[in-house]
């Protein structure tokens, strides 16, 4: 990559790789802090300097959270509506990602930069008459209230539509000699062949709607459609919950999106890559 | 022109095969097909009824009063913007997105292209890039103002608990003003990092290596070759940086709501949470949407100069 007079000899790059590391970990000090207060005892949580002791560790904070609510509930939910919602993304963008990306029709190009700008406008600035129309749907209080809006997301159609136009056309050509509907080139040739930018839009919007907090909070009222997000906040926000369980609980949260993120990884390069903006 | 026959509706790149493959069978409007639009239905649908019309919808609003208990409303013209005028908490809150917009953008600019050019030089640490820096900003929200409370919990947390250890006096984090709209920046950025770094990184790789081999050899230092290199050919990568960062400035919300409340006082009460408490707080809808309309300026600006970077780049 870098171009220098002498190729640095070994130990200068391990000290810079030390440095670099040595960096990450005090960027990530905010979220290890965290997560390992979640496993210290209410006594031991306020002591400094910290003790680094592993037998100190205790599970307990984990058992008070499922002591403030209905938490197994809380998750279900948020998995019900991260997946159904992403699985929805999936489809929607990669049919739309098709047609801009292999037809040629009227308002082609008008409908592509439609998409783009009118999905950028975030949310936050259309909350209220969109809480308007979900009351009018009577999707207020209810999952699908959460689910379906988000669904339509310009990163998702512009990573598809973008993988899309690189599916040599002869492919499509050869479909349709043996007689093949649009329908069945759709499900039997570009399924199949974006399958990699299918998977990175689906885990992308999962992590999205996973961390969704403004949809839960202005769509859902009663406890029983929490999202693990909404419950934690609003726990965070009465300020009569242990420190400890709160850690315990934000811990809980994050953990699936972590996991998701680390064995996927490569796909969130792609998608940040695509220029899309989170949502 | 094709003839018609029973699949004059098949796509156009199959049926005429062309040799620039971007643009392949262009200009071919006389046989109406109907299986592109289909296939847009469900994005298309989902985006008109969920931000199209609320666009149209948040207009006629923002002229109008609401009486939420009797549901009525009565059209009050400019009324809404008007007031807007005069309400100093309005103001307050146009100003504070104003300066945290202002701060947070350069920030991530200076901190993306400085972490991206420090960690480009092995493949360890471009891993570290990849995978430790990114991680603030696959949180939540909600984890993220938890964690960053907990840490800034005034006597009780880590950071209080370290100065009161080295017997330097606590700070007021989020309780007090100043400390609070620094802390509010930087936690935005610290939130948003690893995504822009991760941008800046790729501009990098693109900066072919025998430019810098040329600079080597006519002498060029490390900073020159930055300041007459790196970031001359990074243009197009910090204009996306700009564009994009300044979408997510104007849309924070969530992390503040839940990190200050907008305290202490209105310090860090930004326009989207003035216009959150408006209407779902003070139930007056009609004002809280004319405060969205007054920012769709600046969104549409972004919006325009992201047209025309995509243009320029040949992705439309």
């Amino acid at each position: 990559m870098s171009i220098r007079k002498k190729r640095p000899t070994e130990w200068r790059k391990v000290a810079y790789d030390c440095c670099a590391l040595a960096a990450c970990i005090v960027f990530l000090v905010p979220v290890l802090w965290s997560i390992f207060s979640a496993f210290q005892s209410p006594g031991n949580l306020f002591v400094f300097p910290p003790k680094f002791d592993p037998r100190l560790f205790t599970l307990i904070n984990f058992k008070t959270v499922f002591g403030t609510g209905d938490v197994a509930r809380y998750a279900m939910n948020s998995v019900i509506v991260a997946v159904s919602s992403s699985a929805i993304t999936v489809v929607a963008s990669s049919m739309a990602g098709f047609a801009l990306a292999k037809y040629r029709f009227l308002g082609r190009q008008f409908i592509f930069l439609l998409i783009i700008s009118v999905l950028l406008v975030p949310l936050q600035v259309l909350m209220v008459p969109v809480f308007l129309i979900l009351k009018t749907l009577g999707w207020i209080n209810s999952l699908i209230g959460i689910i379906i809006p988000p669904a339509a997301t310009a990163t998702g159609t512009f990573m598809m539509r973008q993988f899309i136009i690189g599916i040599p056309d002869e492919l499509l050509e050869a479909a349709r000699i043996d007689g093949a509907s649009h329908w069945k080139i759709y499900l039997r040739i570009i399924l199949p062949l974006s399958a990699p930018v299918l998977g990175a839009v689906g885990i992308l919007s999962f992590t999205w709607r996973w961390n969704d907090y403004l949809w839960p909070l202005i769509v859902i009222n009663n406890q029983q459609n929490y999202t693990l997000q909404l419950s934690l906040a609003n726990l965070v926000g009465t300020n009569t919950v242990e420190w400890g369980t709160l850690l315990a609980y934000a811990t809980m949260a994050m953990v699936p999106v972590l996991v998701v993120f680390l064995c996927f990884q490569r796909y969130f390069v792609k998608g940040s890559l695509a220029g899309g903006v989170k949502g | 022109m094709a003839p018609l026959d029973s699949n004059e509706s098949i796509p156009d790149a199959v049926q005429k095969p062309s040799s620039d493959n971007r643009r392949s069978s262009a200009g071919r409007h006389s046989t109406f097909q109907w299986a592109p639009y289909l296939f847009l239905l469900p994005t298309l649908g989902i985006m008109f009824l969920f931000s199209v019309f609320p666009m149209l919808y948040g207009f006629w609003m923002s002229v109008q009063a609401f009486d939420v208990i009797r549901g009525t409303a009565t059209f009050v013209g400019l009324g809404n913007y008007l007031k807007l005028l005069h309400d100093p908490q309005f103001g307050l809150s146009v100003l504070n997105t104003a300066w945290y917009t202002l701060s947070v953008v350069p920030l991530i600019v200076a901190g993306s292209i400085a972490i991206a050019v420090f960690l480009r030089e092995s493949r360890p640490a471009r891993l570290l890039a990849r995978v430790g820096f990114y991680i603030p900003f696959v949180l939540s929200p909600v984890v993220v103002a938890t964690s960053w409370k907990w840490l800034l919990n005034e006597d009780l947390g880590v950071i209080d608990g370290f100065l009161k250890w080295v017997g330097v006096s606590t700070i007021p984090w989020l309780t007090d003003d100043f400390s609070a709209r620094v802390c509010v920046v930087l936690i935005t950025v610290w939130n948003l990092l690893g995504f822009y770094m991760l941008m800046v990184l790729a501009g990098l790789s693109q900066i072919s290596a025998e430019l810098y081999e040329a600079a080597r050899i006519e002498g060029a230092t490390g900073w020159q070759r930055f300041w007459r290199i790196t970031l001359p050919m990074l243009r197009p990568t910090i204009l996306l940086v700009v564009i994009l960062a300044t979408i997510h400035a104007t849309q924070a919300f969530e992390m503040i709501l839940l990190l200050t409340a907008g305290g202490p006082g209105d310090a860090t009460r930004l326009v989207v949470q003035n216009m959150y408490q408006s209407a779902f707080g003070r139930l007056q809808p009609g004002y809280g949407v004319a405060q969205a309309v007054v920012l769709l300026p600046v969104i549409l600006l972004v919006a325009w100069f992201q047209m025309r970077l995509f243009k320029q780049e040949g992705i439309i």
